[in-house]
């Protein structure tokens, strides 16, 4: 049986290193994937139901879209956000405290900068398959499909980076799984409120409207509604960089704050 | 939490459990991350071993002579001859003596460095110094022991050698490379038996192998069959398909020193490796280690259990408060600071004060059990001794000797 590489220097981020990693979550992914598909898809289900539906009788247009319109492509962005920060926090927190997944894989030949990396792109891989689901029960509720919407998994993905390094960073922080809740009050929801899914931002007083703009969740759902109904290519353009950078900064936060809570 | 009733679209997992909120409301998703954990995997309960099975019993030896096929892919070497399910203590064998450490006076030092070295390591968490000064050298090809009671610094340690633990001073050398620098070069060529279980617990015996033959970069053409013996060393083979949740303890052990394994390491590193184990998994455990030992590969072993330190280990490292107190094979240890025999005196607690003074006066050195008082370096007494029982005199006497702790 051959020894892999004897001698030779290993560096940062190798891919050999983030395809372990990611062979790791690929394989488990397969003991769970049914239950996690198939609650992805009915949920959206009910929610679009209930509130297109039940809003729509009442609200007819907003921003000249059908309500179930509004809120099917909306609620990608939420769906995004959930399936990878809380992913990220709940599921890194355990892997790193409880399973001890972290210590076995830091045993091997990964570092932390790759073994935070693979989990966030893992992570955020699959918020963009998620994260289309509730554009596909919109279509069968009346949303017009069209070519752009090919894009939504991608923004789903960038999206998904930035919001899964966030959570990787909390659980980093935090020292008990019980102050997650604090996250979710103070940032996750009015994240998810003040992003333009359920009701546009014009409505909102000036300071929630700058706070909506510096929101990474708006730009994600206001790209998913350009690609939906069509590009607007000089603001989408910003809104893709906004994503991009949040995403760097998250990462590099989550890489630096991950190696200070796992190497003692 | 405020509860905000607004509708979500809530997809997470939690660990590697797939868990949705089945509510979509934002104040319940902490609650529902916790509770969607497998249960198991929530509490510390890492030594508490499923009895182990029939067939792990019955297995054992129909597939011993699989296990020493097996060997022979690891690490290059084959082992000739069986290997026992019980060892004879390492006093009993022939062995050579360890260069510059072990009995035979002068040893001329091997050319090769050793497997590892650590010169006046540090390292403290706060007020604790976990380790305090460590010197620590495992030549090549040999099974070094740390034995030590819990808190002597033997985990912290074995993290300083993956860079899991970074030392406040002191160097460290592993496999010629330098920690923490050349780390992830140096874990790629050596392997790690944690303390703690942490096996993959929704996965099969198979996968969990086959995720860190990944993570070890073992070449694809060779992980099927790296992943095959390493399922052999483990005596696994029939259990490939089987949740880890379905094995015994002694099984999970098993596969946890086999997944060390997968890539031929140069150096294994094992922290109580038998620890929560009953005595005959633990004879398997030992076989085991004592099989990958005789074919050449370095080991250094945490333990804090004296028969494992005197059966398995080349050269004993008695380890308290981070620092290492003595270092020799276990008979020299035994011979040097306990003599060759023991002068076991029972009584009652008043004649055993009086026996124990008697010995101190005679320049006897004693060892106070709960029902007994043991006497030592009888061969140093300059007066009359109380009477006993004689016994051999055995590493868990020095251990008290040096350390003043009782162990095991």
């Amino acid at each position: 049986m051959s020894v892999p590489a004897p001698r030779r220097r290993l560096h940062r981020l190798e891919g050999a290193a983030i395809a372990g990693v990611l062979v790791r979550e690929i394989i488990n992914f397969s003991s769970y994937w049914r239950s996690v598909t198939f609650s992805s898809t009915v949920e959206p289900t009910i929610y679009l139901l209930a509130f297109g539906f039940g809003f729509g009788s009442l609200v007819a247009k907003v921003g000249g879209l059908d309500y179930v319109e509004y809120v099917g492509t909306g609620t990608v962005g939420t769906a995004v956000l959930f399936a990878s920060a809380f992913s990220a926090m709940f599921g890194t927190f355990v892997k790193r405290e409880y399973q001890r997944t972290y210590d076995g894989i830091l045993a091997a030949p990964v570092d932390t900068e790759e073994l935070v990396t693979a989990e966030v792109i893992w992570i955020a891989l699959r918020a963009g398959v998620y994260g289309t689901v509730p554009l596909l029960v919109a279509m069968a509720f009346g949303l017009d499909p069209s070519w752009g919407m090919l894009a939504v998994p991608l923004i789903g993905v960038l999206t998904g980076f930035g919001w899964a390094s966030f959570g990787t960073l909390v659980a980093a922080l935090m020292k008990s799984i019980d102050s997650f809740s604090y996250i979710t009050s103070i940032v996750i929801t009015p994240v998810m409120l003040v992003a333009g899914t359920f009701f546009p931002l014009d409505g909102l007083p000036r300071w929630a409207q700058i706070a909506g703009q510096l929101n990474p969740l708006y730009h994600c759902v206001q790209l998913v509604r350009h690609a939906a109904f069509g590009w607007e290519p000089g603001p989408d353009l910003a809104h893709v960089g906004v994503l991009a950078a949040f995403g760097f900064v998250m990462w590099r936060l989550a890489v630096w704050r991950s190696e200070k809570r796992l190497i003692t | 939490m405020g509860v905000v009733p607004v509708p979500v679209v809530t997809v997470g997992v939690v660990g590697d459990v797939g868990v949705v909120n089945p509510v979509g409301v934002v104040g319940v998703v902490t609650a529902v991350g916790v509770d969607g954990v497998d249960a198991s995997v929530m509490s510390d309960d890492s030594d508490e071993q499923p009895a182990a099975t029939a067939s792990d019993a019955a297995a054992t030896a129909s597939a011993m002579a699989r296990r020493r096929a097996a060997w022979a892919g690891i690490g290059g070497s084959s082992v000739s001859g069986g290997i026992p399910l019980h060892l004879p203590r390492r006093r009993d064998r022939a062995r050579p003596p360890i260069p510059g450490i072990c009995e035979g006076g002068p040893v001329p030092a091997s050319p090769a460095p050793p497997a590892l070295r650590l010169d006046g390591v540090h390292k403290s968490f706060g007020d604790v110094h976990a380790v305090a000064g460590l010197d620590l050298e495992v030549p090549v090809g040999t099974c070094v022991g740390l034995l030590g009671p819990n808190g002597a610094g033997k985990s912290t340690t074995v993290k300083l050698l993956t860079a899991q633990c970074i030392p406040d001073s002191g160097t460290i050398d592993v496999l010629g490379l330098p920690l923490p620098g050349q780390s992830k070069s140096a874990r790629a060529l050596m392997g790690v038996v944690p303390q703690l279980d942490n096996l993959d617990t929704t996965l099969t015996v198979r996968q969990n192998l086959v995720v860190f033959a990944h993570l070890y970069r073992v070449p694809r053409h060779e992980r099927r069959a790296a992943v095959d013996r390493a399922l052999e060393i483990a005596l696994l083979t029939d259990r490939a398909d089987a949740k880890v949740t379905a094995l015994s303890g002694g099984m999970r052990r098993r596969l946890l020193i086999a997944r060390a394994l997968l890539h031929g390491p140069r150096l294994v590193l094992m922290d109580e490796p038998t620890v929560g184990l009953d005595p005959q998994v633990r004879q398997e455990i030992w076989a085991l280690i004592d099989a990958l030992r005789t074919q050449g590969t370095s080991i250094l072993m945490s333990t804090h259990y004296i028969e494992e330190a005197a059966r398995l280990c080349d050269t004993v490292v008695i380890v308290a408060h981070g620092t290492a107190v003595a270092t020799g094979a276990p008979a020299e240890l035994v011979r040097e600071h306990a003599g060759e025999m023991a002068l076991e005196v029972y009584g009652p607690p008043d004649a055993l004060a009086r026996a124990e003074a008697d010995a101190q006066a005679a320049g006897v050195r004693t060892r106070r059990t709960g029902t007994s008082v043991s006497l030592l370096r009888l061969d140093a007494a300059t007066g009359p001794l109380p009477d006993g029982e004689h016994r051999p005199a055995n590493l868990e006497d020095v251990f008290v000797l040096l350390t003043g702790e009782e162990i095991g």
